[in-house]
């Protein structure tokens, strides 16, 4: 038999609340182990002892039975008769969990078979109680009221328990029909108010009382039973739970030896008891009378408890059960499951708000109206100055209340971050791990869709993190660090966001392993992974398609990978960012918006329309000035790029990814006109382009042409999302405002554009551009997606970014050369009136003979060298000779790290350009127009080198094919060119299985490898691997090249039998080396 | 302006169960009709905001008291001679999948009460493409109404 729905829908939320804490409750009382900390154990064990109140006279048997011993064990530990060791706690947290399970299906729960956890339960107490204890806890004793019925049947050990510390026991009984149901009361309240001041021991509704129709002993009253301990005295008892004293039995001793019979332990049924045969020793009541019918006594008005005053109660009205379909369990811990055994309710959504801000709204709302009275009587008036204030007013209070009714929806993180504690502690124990969690900021609140959402994300990084980050504490200890790892789970707020980290302080992450297993799935190449630093190579890992779990653990092999955290907090408008430093640890850092619902956003002005942009991901907003437009955007190719403090970010056109047209202000009529411009860098009247002097300022007044006007200038917006960057041009930018997300239809879901739209103050509708749609549409330079995501290269230009010196010099004026620093000889400064012109050539004298010089012009389609007296001469030694390219200063050396662009800009005598101090520069192949302007230079050479090979002859670099491996054209084709230019045959591969082919195929031709060590397919080490250990070629030498040579791979390559390690197009060390190994 | 009480609710009776109350409306010089169990209100709000890269048959988006609503050229999703906005177009808005979506019609014209055992099938002769977004046709004085099927016509495609 069941209460009503209503009453036993209360008992479950009042449960839940109960079992909420009782997780970190019982971590912690686990950590202080002998060390107890008496409240906290009280705080769970009045827990337990709750919930068993409840199900006791709602008739959950199970729930009661299972919360009982639960009780026992932690009452042994409160009583120090047992040490709350990690293992006894986690009996009692299995059986906690179990109670949930249980509660969370009350209507089945007197089914569920609980035997695993009673014994687990009871072995514990058994194991910890003394001989006598024992005997005493299997005795059973009935207790019975004055009348001689059986109330009833407890162990003598669980009474002599409750009777501990001086208390009074006593039998109260309630008859609910009268003292509860009449009196409008609730039968939880009266359990609640008996604990009180004292431990409701036991409660038990005895409806056999009832009796039935048949029998004719209908009995108009439905007792309760309740056996109750309290250092309360006996005379005081009466007034304070307001019960007649009819109703109160104190028992008289506290063993209740002498006042309870001994009955045997299977007799479970107090109704079994009671039919027994009169008993020797009866229970001695000191006040025996009836206690029948008509309570007199005025029950307390209870009231309700002030933890929950700021609750509203519990909805009792049960929405239809089509909708209850849509409602979130993982909502509010209020909400449980009511299953359709018990019919009637079924779950609904609800959120618990503090009364201070239903108050709160209550005011607005009063203030709202005050405020339309106001306005409708100003319009009535027709009194515009009180029009005015009414609007200001409604502003107030419309701004207010839509804060106030989003804190309702606020909830603490700490609803999430209070899992983890039992996580952690269940996985240290899978794992064999010490793991300490750190929770920080749980009071920092989210919007509860943010807070669904995020669960799952955060679950599995700090799973991650426990499995992946910390170590054994073996391997802690070599390490010199404590064993005790640390994972440290913190919330806070930062300039309107929350920022969520974990951070543990395990291994950190092997981004070499991440990078290598990226190259291997062909998520990057290996060029772009040399070129990556530790941050983005650890990003990587977000990267779908990559699971970097070595082995898959029970823990974490689940197949979701970081990816699919990623895409989860996208979802919810958050960014992540990996740190990791070896051996300290990893820290995952989450931003999250506080809402979703209201964003702020900047308006744009495209066309006609407007368009708002999450300002989430505005970095910032740039307008530049019509006649500086030249200096900032450049031309790679045929992308347009923005130059932003030595960055180089795309620029993606709304107007053209929306399919718009551009236009702009006329600053004569006001009106919006359409913009021709193809790129921004034209001019807008076409006779202004050819005599544009850039430089020259004009003042802006004094042209009436539109370019310099302020119409004329470009608006961009500097957009970031997750690992893009890009400058949108849009027509005109507008203000910043708080905008209300609403969804698209069905049949605009297919627009990646958009994000969604929103309504503006004038009921026009605004779409919401969403930003890495746009950079999708906009296909970033045909980057792919996985390309994009690595966020190596988000210019246009494809390439790697390599560490390089060069020599900068200037052609053109505009026009920025560079040249390896390695390759050049020497740099001199000459005047234009020293160099000679004969036989047709460019000579100079130098140094007692005559230098052959060119111009980069005589080869490359490029600017004229600049007509000037001062010139520089770049002297390189090509085919055995020296010769000088003729340059304008200023001459300039770098080291940097740069990302060669070999396509776009290639022609012959130019290997490739890159960006060097905000500019793009053309890099100068010197060999490549030696080659074109003098064939016969190496024409001579080759054949003599093809010749000796062939005969095996003396000449130098006889028979000495090197097989160079490289798989950037670039370097491939400079370092193939400078060994040849010393003497050397060269076979070129572009990865390493081409040149293992190659090496098997053509076995005795090749007495040299030089290699790079970063390649797609197969890696220089792995090439290397390959030649030592094949006999054929184990003496063979091989030599690799790194763009930086670091410790770790110089200690990886010795492994694996690298020979020599080389800086790339240190062109002088590696001749060296390759001569040491071939002469 | 919502369609509240109909001029023609009291015919019903008169063909018993099987009557149809048609909401008609005009896509060029056709005369076409919906169900008007479909239709929401009928709305001369004609401020869209359009919307780049959508499907060519949607022809902007309307705010409704709040709600974003997809507004439908329904001539152009039929086929048929595109609708523009002028001063007799309307919006329709039909409530389909728990959804708003306007359908913007050159001219409204009348509803009417019909027999649904007079709608004869499509005329065999329409073109396949305009043939599957209509379920029939009725005639009614000396005029032919096409019925449209807004199921098929509200299909994203």
């Amino acid at each position: 038999m069941m209460m009503d729905d209503e009453t036993l829908q209360m008992y479950v939320e009042e449960a839940g609340e109960h079992l909420e804490d009782i997780e970190s409750d019982l971590l912690a009382i686990e950590q202080d182990g002998e060390n107890l900390d008496e409240e906290l154990v009280n705080k769970v064990f009045r827990a337990a002892h709750s919930i068993k109140g409840g199900a006791g006279f709602l008739g959950l048997t199970t729930v009661k039975e299972l919360s009982h011993k639960i009780e026992n064990v932690l009452d042994m530990v409160r009583n120090r008769e047992l040490v709350p060791t990690p293992d006894v706690v986690n009996v009692i947290l299995l059986a906690f969990d179990f109670l949930s399970q249980l509660l969370a299906d009350v209507g089945n729960s007197n089914n569920a078979d609980i035997s695993e956890h009673l014994q687990a339960l009871e072995g514990l107490v058994q194991a910890n109680i003394s001989p006598a204890e024992k005997q005493s806890a299997e005795k059973m004793v009935a207790l019975r009221h004055p009348d001689g019925r059986v109330a009833f049947t407890v162990s003598e050990l669980g009474l002599q328990q409750a009777a501990k510390g001086g208390k009074y026991l006593y039998l109260l009984e309630y008859d609910l029909i009268h003292d509860v149901q009449q009196q409008d009361k609730n039968p939880l309240e009266i359990i609640k108010a008996l604990q009180d001041s004292g431990e409701v021991v036991d409660v038990k509704v005895d409806y056999e009382a009832v009796g039935t129709l048949e029998d004719g002993k209908f009995a108009n009253r439905l007792p309760m039973n309740v056996l109750y301990a309290s250092i309360i005295e006996p005379d005081l008892l009466g007034t304070l739970l307001e019960l007649d004293d009819r109703q109160i039995t104190p028992l008289e001793e506290k063993t209740g030896q002498p006042a309870a019979e001994s009955a045997a332990p299977e007799k479970s049924e107090p109704e079994k008891a009671a039919s027994t045969p009169a008993a020797p020793e009866e229970v001695a009541a000191a006040t025996a009378a009836s206690p029948a019918a008509g309570g007199t006594g005025n029950a307390e008005q209870f009231a309700a408890p002030a933890a929950s005053a700021g609750e509203p109660p519990a909805a009792p009205a049960a929405p239809p059960a089509a909708t209850a379909g849509s409602a979130k369990p993982a909502a509010a811990r209020a909400e449980k499951k009511n299953p359709a055994a018990t019919g009637g309710s079924s779950q609904s959504e609800t959120v618990r708000v503090h009364v201070s801000i239903l108050d709160q709204l209550m005011n607005l709302a009063g203030e709202l109206v005050l405020a339309r009275n106001q306005l409708l009587q100003a319009i009535n008036n027709g009194d515009r100055s009180e029009r005015v204030t009414a609007g200001q007013r409604i502003d107030l209070v419309t701004s207010e209340l839509q804060e106030a009714i989003m804190l309702t929806r606020m909830q603490p993180v700490g609803n999430i971050f209070n899992k983890f504690p039992r996580v952690i502690r269940d996985m240290s124990r899978n794992l064999g791990k010490q793991i300490e969690l750190v929770l920080e900021g749980k009071e920092v609140e989210l919007d509860k869709t943010i807070m669904e959402g995020l669960g799952d994300p955060l679950t599995h990084l700090v799973r991650n993190s426990a499995d992946h980050g910390i170590e054994t504490p073996d391997e802690r200890l070599a390490k010199g660090k404590d064993p005790v790892g640390r994972i440290v789970l913190r919330a806070y707020h930062e300039s309107g966001q929350v920022n969520i980290e974990i951070s543990d302080d395990g291994r950190g992450l092997n981004t070499e392993k991440i990078c290598a297993k990226a190259i291997e799935k062909g998520l990057i190449t290996a060029e772009q992974a040399a070129g990556m630093s530790e941050v983005e190579k650890a990003n990587l890992i977000m990267m779908p398609g990559l699971s970097t779990a070595e082995k898959v653990t029970e823990v974490s092999g689940r197949g979701v990978g970081m990816d699919v955290v990623k895409s989860n907090l996208d979802k919810l408008g958050g960014q992540v960012d990996i740190e990791t430093e070896p051996d300290l640890g990893t820290t995952i850092r989450i931003k999250l918006p506080l809402t979703l619902a209201i964003i702020p956003s900047l308006l744009v002005v495209v066309g006609r329309d407007r368009y708002a942009i999450p300002q989430v991901n505005v970095n910032e907003m740039l307008r530049i000035a019509a006649d500086k437009v030249r200096e900032r955007i450049e031309t790679v190719g045929d992308a347009e790029v923005l130059m932003l403090r030595g960055e180089l970010i795309p620029i993606i056109h709304l107007a053209r990814v929306l399919g718009l047209e551009n236009t702009y202000l006329d600053p004569q009529t006001g009106e919006r006109r359409p913009d021709r411009r193809v790129r921004l860098a034209d001019a807008r009247l076409d006779q202004a382009a050819a005599d544009d002097e850039p430089g020259t300022p004009v003042p802006a007044e004094a042209l009436p042409e539109r370019r310099h006007h302020y119409t004329s200038d470009v608006n961009l917006v500097i957009i970031s999302s997750g690992n893009f960057k890009y400058a949108l041009v849009v027509d005109d930018l507008h203000d910043t405002e708080e905008i209300v997300v609403k969804p698209l239809g069905r049949h605009l879901k297919h627009c990646q554009a958009y994000a969604g739209a929103t309504i503006m103050g004038d009921g026009q509708v605004a779409l919401i551009l969403d930003a890495p749609g746009l950079a999708n549409l906009a296909e970033l330079a045909s980057l792919t997606g996985t390309e994009q995501q690595a966020g190596s290269t988000a210019g246009p230009e494809a390439g790697k970014t390599t560490k390089l010196s060069l020599l900068l010099f200037r052609n053109a004026p505009e026009e920025q050369c560079a040249v390896p620093l390695n390759l050049v000889a020497r740099v001199e400064q000459i005047k234009a009136s020293d160099i000679e012109f004969k036989g047709g050539k460019k000579v100079l004298q130098y140094r007692g003979g005559s230098l052959m010089l060119y111009a980069l012009e005589e080869v490359a389609n490029v600017g004229m060298l600049e007509n000037r007296e001062e010139l520089i001469v770049i002297i390189f030694p090509i085919a055995g000779r020296e010769v000088g390219l003729l340059a304008a200063p200023p001459v300039d050396a770098v080291e940097l790290a740069v990302t060669v662009d070999d396509v776009t800009l290639r022609q012959n005598g130019i290997s490739g350009s890159a960006i060097i101090e905000g500019q793009t520069t053309l890099i100068i192949d010197i060999f490549e127009i030696m080659e074109t302007l003098n064939p016969e230079w190496f024409a001579e050479r080759r054949p003599a080198g093809q010749e000796a090979g062939d005969t095996n002859g003396p000449a130098a670099g006889a028979d000495k094919a090197v097989l160079v491996v490289e798989d950037s054209d670039f370097f491939r084709n400079q370092v193939k060119k400078f060994i040849e230019n010393d003497g050397y045959q060269v076979v070129a591969a572009e990865d390493g299985q081409v040149a293992w082919d190659y090496l098997r195929e053509h076995a005795g031709e090749i007495s040299l490898v030089v290699t790079d060590l970063e390649m797609p397919n197969l890696d220089g080490f792995e090439l290397t691997k390959l030649i030592k250990e094949d006999e054929r070629f184990n003496t063979l030498p091989v030599i690799a090249l790194t763009s930086l040579a670091s410790e770790e791979n110089i200690a990886k390559g010795k492994a694996v039998g690298i020979d020599d390690y080389q800086i790339k197009l240190d062109k002088e060390k590696l001749l060296q080396s390759i001569a040491g190994y071939l002469h | 302006m919502a369609v509240a009480d109909t001029p023609h609710a009291g015919e019903a009776s008169e063909f018993g169960d099987d009557s149809l109350q048609l909401c008609c409306f005009f896509l060029g010089d056709l005369l076409c009709g919906i169900d008007i169990c479909w239709v929401q209100e009928i709305n001369r709000n004609l401020s869209l905001t359009q919307v780049p890269l959508a499907p060519e048959y949607v022809m902007g988006i309307m705010n409704l008291r709040g709600r974003i609503v997809t507004v439908i050229n329904l001539g152009r999703k039929l086929g048929l001679t595109p609708g523009t906005l002028g001063g007799r177009s309307r919006v329709i808005i039909v409530n389909h999948r728990e959804e708003y979506i306007g359908l913007l019609v050159d001219r409204i014209d009348d509803v009417l009460t019909i027999d649904s055992r007079d709608i004869a099938p499509p005329p065999a002769n329409m073109e396949d493409r305009k043939g599957k977004y209509f379920t029939g046709a009725c005639k009614k004085g000396h005029e032919l109404i096409s019925i449209l099927d807004v199921e098929a016509v509200l299909v994203e495609e």
